[in-house]
């Protein structure tokens, strides 16, 4: 182990070190920029590039650390041919050259921890056969020989053999999978949210340009969109990617610049390519190497779709403002370096996080969107475990809190409390305050998956030979982060079935007399503390005869199912395996949809509706609770002890008459309440625990609901209303029947919550079915 | 061994020699027999304090407490050991021990000491009937003239079918 001097010395390199590659890296990319645009090497870049290196490898030699010499010796090698003019510069060089970036960068940081750059012989000696390949080729065009080649040979590790190890069907840019490893697991992850949204941008700017193809804001969006993207692709290496974006980049520069006009067709393949770019994020996700075997093709296609469309005269002067602001040829990054260079910019974008070179690219691009639209509102990405734990203190502050003012120490104390009172109310709406404030950072507007719909019913229209307009209201409601992510195949399922089975053909449409385009709306907006998310279209409605038809062919109606409301025939399409298409295509008709959203959707707390009007339209209607964590309680006690029943799923509280019960001879109870006949459970029955009252008419009856159904619970007292923090209970315990949890109440004893539903369902499985009556609330509540 | 929401109950002295040959217990009592449990899984002593019954359990598990703000399940040692139950009273203790990511209270009569049991003096404990209580015993250790009975505190938590789960756990 290093001794503390030389423990001193090493955490300097290491401080250095980072600096030279910071200043490093930009430049590479400012290099492969010009060298892109032009074909012309900048000396000057290069030459700095070189002496960077070169300072590098001096240092790493003075402190012993040889895998860093050996691997700064190559680089400089490499990049001294390029000094000389032996060969033009080639994004193939700076991607080995950024990777060796990058691993110089990850022995750093091993130094760092272990004061030794040993252990890292594998990849070292991959970067280094890798940089010697690439002096080798340019060396064998090139009949001088250079004094270095002796030096490198001798200095090689790994003896050029190895190099006949790689796969022959390797391209060029690609490199042994080894090399994986200099890419960190955080690097990709920034990497894939950011394509992910860069994408998405495009994505937008397209499916508008698709209905307006001159829209030059557009064009500048997407443009500037696929060269971060591309940028972030070439850096980690993802050659595919980056190709793919760079012809697809080129494509729309040249709209930019009105050398092509572009039209729906061409949109339309770049949607196309899109895809791809998206299913190659994916990959790179899952820590691949994306790898796009039809980019060769698609490459060859936009090349194709953009020389036909040539305009005669390019307008020099139709190109907008913009995007001559956006810099035309030079990627923004160069605005970053081409800033007086000083040891401060170097430490400024040092200082920004671990990987500044990512962050760095996208500085520029933020400036450039909130210069050039400065209602934007400031953002900042934040790990979103981070706000897991402030709602979760948030959670644990609103317990304490009551803990304090609702202690029953207080009640001992016998005196007047108006100053602690004021305070305690004061500390309260402070709390709440906070609360709202905390799960309000979570919530993200769903228009993010209401434009992806977008995508999906243009797809759908066209793949089923229907019109339908896409109608979005209200995508600016925003719902809890780790909700939106669930939506999104509920939300697909549903659209499916819509313009699957729901809107007709143009000519059946004609027939029945309605316009041939159909209608689709999404709408989002609040109802009460829930968000109501609708899918509604004006197609055929919900068949009753079809569906009562599967339904008593699959058993689950008994007789003629005419006894049935429509609001009960609706539910049935939500069993597992009913469909009523005829044909199984493969946009739906398999059946699984239906149950699986509602099931998706009620695991988290939420219900669906169904609304249907035969010939008219459907709607389906997604309710999602605004909070996951936090609900209005209802403290209710049964013998000695207390459960929590959510305000939501009460209906009423009363007591009731003798007059009112009336028992079947299984012995269930049936309260009358205003014609309607509910079943009663006896709570303490259901747990097991000794009530204080027997009789019905000595306790309360609480009417509560649940997916429309409506019964009693019979129970000792009401003891009050509370806000309640859900907090799970041990997995130790395992499922217990009918509770979704506990929480702490204020004076510090554990309260198990009931779920309503779950009483339901254990009823139903355990006891002889009794007819539950159902009710339209399900639609108004 | 300590979670960072437990205070710190073990002296200093004892963190250090943890890793000598001798096995520290922690010994508690049950109707006059004293049972040790090791004492890397323990993080805390309480004294009893209110429960709150949880419905659909076996009859060991009496239901949860409230400590500090966290959730966590209590056994009555003497239902686990097929024992009279008793009455609580004010020396009864919970012992709270954590394994892995779960945390357990185990309510037993007294608590005494914490205590070394080096290897030589541990014996393994005679053919076991699966199906008896006997089968949460470690081994019997010797300290002086009495024995106390060694329990596994894995078995001890978790009996077959909680074992399953366990396994869910993925403990």
């Amino acid at each position: 182990m290093a001794d503390a001097e030389q423990q001193e010395l090493l955490l300097s390199f290491i401080e250095e070190g980072n600096e030279l590659l910071d200043e490093s890296e930009p430049l590479l990319m400012e290099l492969e920029a010009k060298s892109n645009e032009s074909g012309e090497v900048d000396y000057e870049v290069l030459n700095t590039i070189f002496r960077l290196f070169h300072s590098l490898k001096g240092g790493a030699g003075f402190l012993d650390l040889t895998t860093v010499g050996k691997v700064t010796h190559q680089a400089e090698t490499l990049l001294d041919l390029f000094r000389k003019g032996k060969d033009t510069l080639q994004s193939e060089h700076i991607d080995i050259l950024t990777r060796t970036c990058d691993f110089l960068r990850q022995l750093l940081e091993n130094i760092g921890e272990q004061f030794t750059d040993e252990g890292y012989s594998d990849e070292a000696s991959n970067i280094i056969a890798a940089l010697s390949r690439h002096i080798e080729k340019i060396k064998g065009g090139d009949k001088l020989v250079e004094s270095t080649t002796d030096d490198t040979s001798e200095e090689l590790t790994v003896p050029p053999p190895k190099q006949e190890e790689v796969p022959v069907t390797q391209k060029e840019n690609d490199f042994p999978d080894d090399l994986q490893l200099t890419l960190t697991p955080e690097i990709i992850e920034q990497f894939v949210n950011e394509a992910e949204d860069l994408l998405s941008t495009t994505e937008q700017a397209f499916l508008s340009l698709d209905k307006e193809p001159a829209n030059t804001d557009q064009v500048g969006e997407a443009f500037r969109s696929l060269h971060s993207f591309k940028g972030n692709a070439g850096f980690l290496g993802y050659s595919d990617l980056e190709s793919l974006s760079h012809q697809a980049e080129t494509v729309l520069d040249k709209i930019r610049f009105g050398e092509i006009d572009g039209n729906s067709e061409l949109f339309s393949l770049l949607l196309e390519v899109l895809d791809f770019l998206s299913d190659g994020v994916k990959q790179a996700a899952e820590g691949k190497v994306p790898v796009i075997p039809a980019a060769p093709g698609l490459i060859h296609l936009m090349q194709d779709a953009a020389s036909k469309l040539e305009v005669g005269s390019g307008d020099q002067e139709t190109v907008s403002e913009e995007a001559a602001e956006a810099g035309s040829p030079p990627p923004p990054v160069i605005e970053i370096v081409k800033e007086p260079e000083t040891k401060e910019k170097a430490a400024k974008s040092k200082a920004a996080t671990k990987q500044p070179v990512v962050k760095s690219k996208k500085q520029p691009v933020a400036n450039k969107t909130s210069n050039k639209n400065a209602s934007q509102r400031q953002s900042i990405r934040v790990d979103i475990e981070k706000l897991g734990v402030l709602l979760d203190l948030v959670g644990e502050l609103v317990i304490a809190g009551a803990m304090v003012t609702q202690n029953p120490d207080l009640k001992k104390l016998n005196v007047p409390l108006e100053g602690f009172e004021k305070s305690a109310s004061h500390l309260n709406k402070l709390t709440r305050d906070l609360q709202e404030v905390a799960t309000s950072i979570r919530m993200i507007p769903l228009s993010g998956t209401f434009k992806r719909m977008i995508r999906l019913v243009r797809d759908l229209a066209q793949k089923t030979s229907k019109k339908v307009d896409l109608e979005i209201i209200g995508e600016e409601t925003e719902v809890d982060k780790t909700l939106i992510e669930l939506m999104t195949d509920p939300l697909v399922h549903i659209i499916r079935n819509s313009i699957d089975h729901g809107i007709g053909t143009p000519d059946k449409r004609k027939e029945m007399g309605k316009p041939e385009t159909g209608r689709l709306t999404l709408a989002a907006k609040y109802v009460g503390g829930e968000v109501w998310i609708s899918v509604i279209d004006d197609g055929a409605g919900l068949r009753r005869d079809l569906i009562l038809g599967k339904a008593i062919e699959k058993g689950l109606v008994e007789g003629d199912g005419s006894s049935l409301s429509d609001d009960d025939v609706w539910q049935l399409i939500f069993q597992p395996g009913f469909s009523t298409a005829e044909k199984v295509t493969d946009v739906s008709g398999r059946g699984v949809g239906m149950d699986v959203v509602r099931r998706n959707i009620e695991n988290i707390h939420g219900k669906v509706n169904v609304r249907s009007e035969s010939g008219q339209g459907t709607e389906v209607i997604l309710r999602i609770p605004l909070t996951l964590a936090i609900i209005d309680g209802m403290i209710i006690r049964v013998g000695k002890s207390r459960y929590i029943i959510p305000i939501e799923a009460i209906r009423e509280t009363m007591r009731v008459k003798y007059a009112d019960i009336t028992k079947t001879m299984d012995g269930q109870e049936i309260v009358g309440i205003r014609g309607h006949l509910l079943p009663v459970i006896r709570l303490h029955e259901f747990y097991d625990v000794e009530p204080t009252h027997l009789e019905l008419p000595d306790g309360i009856i609480m009417v509560v609901e649940n997916a429309g159904k409506q019964f009693c619970l019979f129970v000792d007292e009401l003891v009050g209303q509370q806000q309640v923090v859900i907090k799970g209970l041990s997995q130790y315990l395992g499922k217990i029947k009918a509770i979704s949890g506990c929480t702490i109440l204020g004076d510090g004893e554990v309260c198990l919550i009931i779920d309503i539903g779950g009483i339901m369902s254990a009823r139903e499985n355990g006891d002889v079915a009794v007819a539950v009556q159902s009710t339209e609330s399900g639609m108004k509540a | 061994m300590l979670d960072e929401t437990n205070q710190e109950t073990m002296p200093d002295e004892q963190m250090m020699e943890k890793n000598t040959q001798a096995e520290k217990y922690l010994s508690f009592s049950l109707d006059d027999q004293e049972y040790g449990i090791d004492i890397r899984n323990v993080t805390e002593i309480i004294g009893i304090q209110s429960i709150t019954e949880i419905p659909d359990t076996p009859p060991f598990v009496k239901g949860v407490i409230n400590l500090r703000g966290k959730v966590i399940p209590v056994i009555d040692v003497r239902l686990r050991f097929d024992l009279e139950e008793q009455v609580y009273n004010e020396r009864t203790c919970v012992i709270v021990v954590h394994l892995e990511t779960l945390a357990v209270g185990l309510v037993v009569d007294t608590v005494s000491e914490v205590i070394d049991i080096p290897k030589e003096n541990i014996e393994a404990s005679p053919e076991v009937k699966s199906s008896s209580a006997s089968r949460y015993i470690e081994g019997l250790g010797k300290v002086g003239e009495e024995v106390k009975i060694l329990l596994n505190t894995n078995k001890l938590i978790f009996s077959e079918e909680a074992e399953r789960l366990a396994d869910v756990i993925g403990l």
